[in-house]
């Protein structure tokens, strides 16, 4: 069946490779990125926008509940954050800054964040650690520490109101992702066009969209036909601080109906959550891996949340208004599903598949510029309108003051 | 078996071959022993549990049976282990040593072990596989699923593998050479994923009943199809306190369908990453393995979807539970001596 030259060198690959890992060999060369990989798996799941939610959820959710036992001398501080955008291809850098306030909840009988070694963290947390750590004088008033119980995390985690919301988190970044590109050309269509090639041109067209609204900072992750991988784009939107991640992809599947799909980002192991729920009165018992995984599963259920009303408003958008023009558009709904550039994102986000390869008919309709421009402003209607229902623009939420006086009563 | 203090020179040697799978981990022994079990570990959650089942630690479907009074884990969930989370590595090494067990593995006897993972627990984390696996073993290789179903198969050329499994689907293309992470894809729409759908279309439809995602994943390992089925599929599920009929026919199909427009999309591109002129033989080279090949119709209906671009051939590995483990136990005993004692642990 095959050579033994063959199979000697595989033998051997398998070898040095295990060798590597064992620590007795050098990496080979395609090791580089699984290093990257391992990397970012670290330092990732936890996204600037959970780490700072997380941040604040002991001091204000408790506030609002006005159950808190207040305590003194206890630190709390707000960080004013410079960002650097990095600059994508084609785009200036651009500095401004930010952004929200940042609550750090100490306890000096229970410190609970000073008890996480803070170089296991991301490192977006563990540099709020460690600026918290000589910040005393950032303190801003009002807002005092509170006690930090793992049962408060979890009774937020497992709300029915949305976190976001809770706290009045807005969207100023928007990132668009043209899916593949470069010598990835994504699904091929049988008369030929690339995926690539129609996502950049919708992904365009629905920048120039977004920007004429002039709320928005929209970035892209890439302007041209380039080659960048995953782990590239998911590091850009966070470097950028994305509030909400658009990736377009066109689905690849032989059929007379063109399929439209939406994923969000999914929850994770909801397994584990529930096995915590037991340590709702334990709150000096809990352990370090535990705390952790609570952090995670609120960070996790805001992104969740967020992901899944913005792909809810973009499905239902581009389904709506594709059906008019298309009469073989089928709605397969929104979707759950960890994808890789979801699931290292900081922000909100979604993959949608806005049309697909399924016949030459379909294909030829894609090669249009009025449908793509069709599809854009479909797109941009999904998003408009998830903004319009749950945001106002520059970081303050509809219905931020009611809540916050609510909490206050 | 207990964990090995020290690796002394010892005549009498067993090869493995091991797939630990997210959903079920098996294991193929050079004696000529095989034997699985569901990827579960439980720790009684108290004395109490523990006096009541009688042992420190349960596995597969012992674990699953006695959930209540266990701490369980499923180790692999989404194909890698958690970082960050001692349980999991902890569960990883306990069902290693339980495999070996299974087979009549002694702690006298020299181990040479070759572990198959999920291609991304193979990305991800090899390190903390390996912490997890080397206190039972003298010497261990780790290579990808797909990797080493294709091996066994004696599939090492112009040969793509779609390993279905649990957490993940993985994807390997065999070009008569040791497979790179750029011939290597993962993609997470796999069997979870099809439970997720199953059990949200179930609830829309069924918003009454009362099951859990355990008896969903029950219904998919029973009734599972893509295009079309005799009959209806019916199961019965609790409706305030009453076994009820339930017809979800149409779920179930929905539910298994909605993996293949992503399945079908990463083979096509992989397949157009192959030389040109390979291209029509790779194209009835492709062979489905993992839990999720059982799917019925999967094979046909993959099949018919790339047949649009040229003929095809789609098969399903002959015994998809062994099929990853045998190909390690074959790439164990192919191994040469001298890479096995290079790799022996230091003591």
């Amino acid at each position: 069946m095959f050579k033994r030259s063959d199979k000697r060198d595989i033998l051997k690959g398998i070898y040095e490779e295990n060798l590597w890992v064992a620590g007795k060999g050098e990496s080979r060369k395609a090791e580089q990125p699984a290093a990257r990989s391992l990397d970012k798996r670290k330092l990732h799941p936890l996204s600037l926008l959970s780490a700072t939610s997380v941040i604040l959820i002991g001091g204000v959710f408790m506030f609002w509940l006005g159950s808190a036992t207040r305590t003194t001398g206890e630190l709390t501080a707000g960080m004013a954050s410079e960002r650097v955008a990095n600059a994508g291809p084609g785009q200036s850098a651009q500095v401004s800054t930010s952004r929200e306030a940042v609550l750090v909840p100490l306890n000096e009988q229970k410190p609970v964040v000073s008890a996480i070694d803070p170089t296991s963290l991301p490192k977006t947390l563990q540099k709020k650690l460690i600026d918290v750590d000589n910040l005393e004088d950032l303190a801003i008033p009002g807002l005092d520490a509170v006690d930090v119980d793992p049962a408060n995390y979890q009774a937020l985690a497992e709300s029915d109101v949305p976190i976001a919301e809770l706290f009045g988190l807005g969207v100023k970044t928007i990132v668009i992702d043209p899916g593949h590109g470069g010598k990835d050309p994504g699904a091929v269509g049988k008369l030929g066009v690339f995926e690539k090639d129609i996502a950049l041109e919708i992904a365009k067209r629905l920048r120039d969209r977004l920007l004429s609204h002039g709320h928005y900072e929209v970035l892209m992750t890439r302007e041209s036909d380039d080659t960048i991988s995953l782990n590239d784009r998911v590091e850009y939107a966070n470097a950028n601080h994305a509030d909400l991640f658009i990736s377009i992809h066109i689905n690849y599947f032989p059929s007379e109906q063109s399929f439209i799909e939406t994923y969000y980002f999914g929850p994770t192991n909801d397994a584990k959550v529930a096995s915590l729920a037991k340590l709702e009165n334990a709150d000096s018992h809990y352990e370090y891996g535990e705390f952790k995984d609570i952090i995670q599963k609120i960070g996790d259920t805001l992104k969740f949340q967020e992901s899944r009303q913005l792909a809810h408003s973009v499905q239902s958008n581009l389904y709506g208004r594709m059906k008019k023009i298309n009469k073989h558009a089928s709605d397969h709904g929104i979707k759950s599903a960890p994808f890789v550039v979801l699931l290292g994102l900081d922000a909100p986000s979604i993959l949608t598949e806005v049309s697909c390869f399924c016949n030459p008919a379909e294909e030829k309709r894609l090669k249009t510029a009025e449908y793509r421009e069709n599809i854009a402003a479909f797109l941009e209607k999904g998003i408009v309108s998830y903004l319009n229902k749950n945001t106002s623009v520059g970081g303050k939420r509809n219905g931020e003051k009611e809540k916050l006086a609510k909490a206050q009563q | 078996m207990a964990k090995k203090k020290s690796s002394p020179k010892r005549s009498n040697k067993m090869r493995v071959g091991i797939d630990l799978g997210t959903s079920r981990s098996a294991i193929s022994a050079s004696n000529g022993a095989r034997d699985y079990v569901a990827s579960y570990v439980g720790w009684p959650k108290d004395f109490i549990s523990e006096k009541v089942l009688g042992k420190p630690v349960l596995f597969g479907k012992d674990a699953l049976d006695n959930r209540l009074s266990l701490e369980l884990v499923r180790p692999l969930e989404h194909g890698v282990i958690k970082e960050g989370i001692s349980r999991d590595e902890e569960a990883v090494q306990e069902l290693v040593g339980h495999l070996l067990e299974l087979v009549g593995a002694l702690e006298s006897q020299e181990i040479y072990a070759v572990v198959g993972v999920p291609a991304e627990s193979l990305r991800a984390n090899k390190l903390a596989i390996k912490r997890a696996v080397q206190d039972y073993v003298d010497s261990l290789m780790v290579v990808s699923e797909p990797f080493a179903a294709a091996y066994g198969r004696g599939l090492l050329n112009n040969a793509i593998v779609i390993d279905i499994g649990a957490g993940t689907t993985d994807f390997c293309i065999m070009h008569g050479a040791m497979p790179t992470e750029d011939d290597q894809r993962t993609i997470q729409t796999a069997g979870d994923y099809i439970d997720q759908q199953l059990y949200g279309m179930m609830k829309d439809k069924y918003p009454e009943s009362d099951f859990n995602m355990n008896m969903v994943r029950n219904f998919k390992e029973a009734h599972s199809y893509v295009g079309s089925v005799k009959g209806k599929i019916e199961v019965e599920i609790p409706v305030a306190g009453r076994m009820m009929i339930h017809d979800i026919t149409e779920e179930m199909g929905r539910a298994c369908e909605s993996v293949l427009p992503a399945i079908v999309e990463n083979t096509m591109e992989l397949i157009a990453k192959f030389d040109p002129e390979y291209q029509e033989i790779v194209r009835e080279n492709i062979v489905l393995a993992g839990g999720g090949s059982q799917i019925r119709g999967m094979a046909k209906y993959i099949e018919n979807a790339l047949s649009e671009d040229g003929a095809t051939k789609v098969s399903v590995v002959d015994d998809p539970v062994y099929a990853s483990a045998d190909g390690a136990l074959a790439l164990a005993q192919d191994m040469p001596e001298e890479y096995w004692e290079d790799l022996l642990k230091e003591d």
